[in-house]
């Protein structure tokens, strides 16, 4: 049996949306926003940013949920303003962030939010996996690391994206 | 020793010694100073050229008296320029010195040679002269010979004395080579010592009798003239070559009246001797007259007892169209109406119909008679006299009636003098070309009253008067597009806008004043110019202006110009005698072919006027100060490190002072101490935008330059992040690395426009081309909205801006700087041109760029 490599199964680097680490986080949806047609045009594509050092290295990778993530404590209950008084760390509560909640409030802090650079939302780089490696290498990383999609490096530069779903489908479609 | 020459080796194995150190920045000092030094003298000698042209557009009638002297400036000016352009560039420069002896050569002979002079009798009757022998006696004597003879009008008896006898004269006593050697020294000094100089000739023309053969044929003349008269006085005047025809020589030489038979020699050698006078020596320079070919002759006429005499001027000067002839009338002697003594009696006499059209009869208290020995005496006019018109109808109108007769045969407007004799007889005494002042349009006054002022305060560059829709470009680029007839408002005053300039009716910019090369292209089309005015950007388009270029005025709707103004030069009319060869001159110094640099012809041997030169020097210069200073070896040895909390090494080199860079106590300046005017506005710039530090990524090793190779296939640019910038005072040449791009700022900041400039090359960039593309077509529309002049080829950008003043030029810079920090890496993320759109519109509303403005 002859599985397909990593290099087979990547999404290409072009693909996605890259920005400089210095971006804020409007400048980087709105290049997100570039590759929109691009995803629909090749398939469910993962929704991605790629962040980039001075020296044009990769740093780290921006998905929505690091987004959201970055961004939540702009519009948590303590953040709010009106339990800011609560002296105790809250516990997830939804009724009391349901209580404090303002719309306004929330979608002014959350404005202002559009400002912080992206390299703050960033999962960083912490490894990769090679052209020629086989696909469930690439598992063995994304388990480990806690990761959805990992960069592939041929010749010492990162050419793409490898992700989860792809792996599987490749190796499923293999065995069966 | 041995030691010694270890320690040698030990520190040549670690930097660079402290010999060559200071050698290096010896040497980029001391052409720093040539650069500045040739942009000095650039300046200067553009002013020089500005004012020549003024001075011709103003003062027409000045002509090539005022031209010569400029030219002699304007001439040593080129001559340092150059030498300079040699100093900073070396060698290869070497073949523009041949191009300006070349060319200074041909504008040289474009000054009217001094007449030769042609070996002739001593004396001639004017019986036998005509105009074709002005080159024997003068233009005076040869045009008296012409109406006596051609046109058979009373001109008083009389001979010449020949510009060959005053040869004869100055051979005879061997006095040329003395002249000449007391003259060049005036010349080379610069007419210092003129006043001592021509007291020396003339003292050596003064003490020396007039050679017996000449002496007899003068004497001779003189007695066949007044045979019927025996011992009556004559008139005596210069009729220098050249006099009265291109030059006028007005006042320069004397004339004597009623002289004897015994002191007519005595006063032909005062002639003689008057042609060395200061003021003549001076005007004779001034029109680039040598003194070799220097020649005077002498006109030799029976005195007319005048009743009255003066001057009419074929055309009105103020009304040249009008269809009358000009009289001014004295009592007596004609000499008090010339010297401006007496206001003259005048008179409008219909040139068709000999009519008098106007009269205006001044107060004429005292006249001029010979007196009874020799000389003149002044009496006075009898009380019931003053205020009499000093002629009748009759004899204007035979005056009209000569007068449209002279002007016919020499074929343009003269100014005539002549005298009425006791008998009642017209004599004509002398007749030349008038010459005219050249009034530029201005505003009539009737309208002035009217018209509201939109704007004021700009610099006249070209004067006249031009209406017409306001049209409002960015940048000249957009010079090719402007409509026919409109009056165009454009950001700077580049050379470019050449290709609107021949349809507009007015132009103008928002800087700039009238010593640029546009300036120069405004007035050799005569196009109303206006410069420097910023106000102008606030002009809506298509509103309807009148521009008076001359006071500097913007007048809202469309207003005519006064009546005088309107008048046509026409073909009959010339603007003044010397007008060809002025043009010519003023061509050869101030016109400028040379525009583009990327034009082939950019070369040495493609200047073909001084001007062409100052622009190729002016552009080579700049490259070549830049070449220098990028080439520097050891930068870091000989440079300050900046301190600052942007993470962008900058090194500093100081092209102004030295004791910075050996002492290595300090080796760090803040911020602080920036003194370089333009490096501050700069870094102001990039301190408004700040950097954020980057965080450390967790293995460098295995990220390089993705953007770059995997997806356009070729090698990134080489990844650099120190930059390097050389300082004066007023001057910056920064060579700013960003990673993987580099730009070039380099800018001047004096308190004197004219030599303000910024320009800013910018190349390369870590994304791939067409991303790289986007980010220079985004800068360049940033650029271009505040003024810059823009040439793009596929990512490399040059843009430059120039004659704006000293705060505004910081103003750029500030911008540069932010433009700078908000571009930089920006190529990666421009993917689409929507992108890049999209962001150029983001930059224009956070640095608030407005059309036409910073």
């Amino acid at each position: 049996m002859n599985a397909k490599c990593v290099g087979e199964i990547m999404i290409p680097l072009g693909l996605f949306p890259v920005v400089p680490y210095w971006f804020s986080l409007h400048q980087a949806l709105a290049q997100q926003e570039d590759f929109e047609a691009k995803r629909s045009e090749h398939g469910p594509l993962p929704w991605l940013i790629l962040v980039f050092s001075a020296q044009n290295q990769l740093l780290g990778i921006v998905g929505r949920r690091e987004i959201l993530k970055g961004l939540e404590p702009g519009f948590s209950p303590k953040q709010l303003g009106r339990a800011s008084d609560i002296a105790i760390p809250l516990q997830f509560d939804i009724t009391v962030y349901r209580l404090s909640f303002s719309e306004e409030t929330a979608l002014k802090r959350l404005r202002t939010q559009m400002g912080r650079p992206i390299v703050e939302f960033i999962t960083p780089i912490e490894s990769t996996v090679g052209y020629d490696d086989h696909p469930l290498l690439a598992i063995y990383v994304m388990i480990n690391l806690n990761l959805s999609v990992v960069p592939v490096v041929q010749d010492g530069q990162v050419v793409g994206i490898v992700n989860a779903e792809d792996i599987l489908r490749g190796v499923i479609g293999d065995i069966t | 020793m041995k030691e010694f020459r270890s320690f040698e080796w030990f520190k040549g194995l670690f930097g660079v010694s402290q010999a060559k150190r200071l050698a290096t920045l010896n040497r980029i000092q001391e052409k720093y100073s040539i650069f500045k030094g040739l942009l000095e003298r650039h300046n200067q000698t553009l002013k020089a050229i500005s004012r020549v042209e003024e001075i011709w557009q103003k003062q027409q009638t000045l002509g090539l008296s005022a031209l010569y002297e400029e030219f002699v400036k304007i001439q040593e000016g080129m001559t340092g320029v150059v030498d300079g352009m040699v100093s900073l560039g070396g060698e290869a420069y070497l073949p523009l010195k041949d191009v300006l002896v070349e060319r200074t050569r041909q504008i040289e002979t474009s000054f009217p040679s001094s007449p030769s002079v042609p070996h002739d009798d001593l004396v001639i009757p004017f019986a036998q002269l005509r105009a074709d022998r002005a080159n024997s006696v003068g233009t005076k004597n040869a045009h008296l010979g012409e109406l006596k003879s051609a046109l058979k009008l009373p001109v008083p008896d009389g001979f010449a004395i020949s510009a060959w006898a005053y040869r004869f004269f100055l051979e005879h006593h061997q006095l040329q080579d003395r002249i000449a050697r007391l003259m060049k020294d005036v010349r080379s000094r610069q007419y210092q010592h003129l006043e001592l100089v021509s007291e020396e000739i003339r003292e050596l023309v003064g003490r020396r009798e007039i050679p017996g053969e000449l002496a007899e044929a003068i004497l001779t003349g003189y007695d066949r003239l007044t045979s019927e008269n025996p011992g009556c006085g004559v008139a005596l005047r210069s009729s220098a070559l050249g006099e009265d025809a291109t030059y006028t020589f007005a006042g320069q030489y004397q004339s004597f009246l009623n002289v004897g038979r015994d002191d007519l020699l005595a006063r032909y050698r005062d002639i003689l001797a008057g042609s060395f006078t200061p003021s003549a020596i001076f005007y004779l320079f001034q029109h680039g007259l040598s003194e070799s070919g220097l020649a005077m002759g002498a006109v030799c006429m029976e005195m007319v007892d005048a009743v009255a005499s003066g001057v009419v001027y074929t055309r009105d000067p103020l009304a040249p169209a009008g269809d009358y002839v000009v009289v001014n009338s004295i009592y007596g002697l004609g000499s008090y109406l010339v010297e401006g003594i007496i206001t003259p009696d005048e008179f409008h006499v219909s040139r068709d119909t000999g009519k008098v059209l106007f009269s205006r009869i001044a107060d004429k208290r005292v006249k001029l008679n010979p007196s009874r020995s020799s000389g003149v005496v002044e009496t006075a006019v009898p009380e019931a006299d003053r205020l009499r018109s000093s002629l009748d109808p009759g004899i204007l109108a035979i005056l009209a009636d000569y007068a449209t007769r002279v002007e016919g045969h020499f074929g343009c407007p003269q100014d005539i003098e002549w005298a009425l004799s006791s008998f009642g007889r017209l004599f004509l005494l002398q007749t030349r070309s008038l010459k005219f002042p050249l009034h530029a349009p201005r505003l009539a006054p009737a309208d002035k009253e009217d018209a509201k002022v939109l704007l004021t305060g700009g610099v006249p560059v070209c004067p006249g008067l031009g209406s017409g829709p306001v049209f409002v470009i960015q940048s000249v680029e957009q010079a090719a597009m402007v409509p026919h007839g409109v009056v165009l408002v454009a950001p700077n005053p580049s050379p470019m806008l050449i290709a609107a300039m021949h349809n507009i009716s007015a132009l103008i910019t928002l800087v700039g004043g009238n010593a640029s090369h546009l300036a120069t292209l405004a007035r050799e089309i005569s196009l109303p110019t206006i410069g420097g005015l910023s106000a102008a950007s606030g002009l809506s388009p298509g509103q309807v202006v009148t521009v008076d270029a001359a006071a500097g005025i913007v007048y809202e709707g469309s207003h005519a110009a006064s009546p005088v103004a309107e008048v046509p030069v026409s073909a009959s009319i010339p603007q003044a005698a010397a007008g060809d060869n002025a043009t010519e001159i003023l061509g050869g110094i101030s016109r400028l072919t040379l525009i583009q640099p990327t034009d082939p012809n950019f070369t040495p041997q493609g200047c073909v006027t001084y001007h062409d030169i100052l622009r190729y020097v002016h552009q080579k210069s700049m490259e070549e100060i830049y070449r220098i200073l990028r080439g520097t070896a050891h930068k870091d040895s000989i440079s300050l490190r900046l301190k600052t909390k942007i993470p962008l090494p900058v090194n500093i080199i100081y092209l102004d002072r030295g004791s910075l860079m050996t002492s290595r106590s300090s080796r760090k300046i803040s911020e602080d101490d920036l003194d370089a005017i333009p490096m501050k506005a700069f870094w102001q710039g990039v301190l408004i935008e700040g950097w954020p530090s980057q965080p450390v990524p967790t293995d460098l090793k295995g990220f390089v330059a993705v953007i770059g190779t995997s997806m356009q296939g070729s090698r990134p640019a080489e990844f650099s992040e120190v930059s390097y910038a050389f300082l004066s005072k007023e001057y910056m040449l920064l060579n700013l690395r960003m990673g993987y791009h580099f730009s070039t700022i380099e800018a001047m900041t004096t308190k004197e426009p004219e030599k303000n400039y910024i320009r800013m090359q910018f190349k390369f960039g870590g994304a791939p081309l067409e991303r790289r593309i986007r980010r220079v077509w985004l800068i360049s529309e940033l650029l271009r909205l505040v003024g810059f002049e823009n040439s793009s080829q596929g990512d490399f950008l040059d843009s430059s801006i120039v004659y704006l003043d000293q705060q505004e030029t910081c103003n750029r810079l500030t911008l540069l700087g932010r433009i700078t920090i908000l571009t930089k890496q920006l190529d990666l993320a421009l993917g689409t041109d929507a992108r890049a759109q999209w962001f150029l519109q983001e930059f224009v509303e956070k640095l608030k760029l407005k059309k036409g403005g910073g």
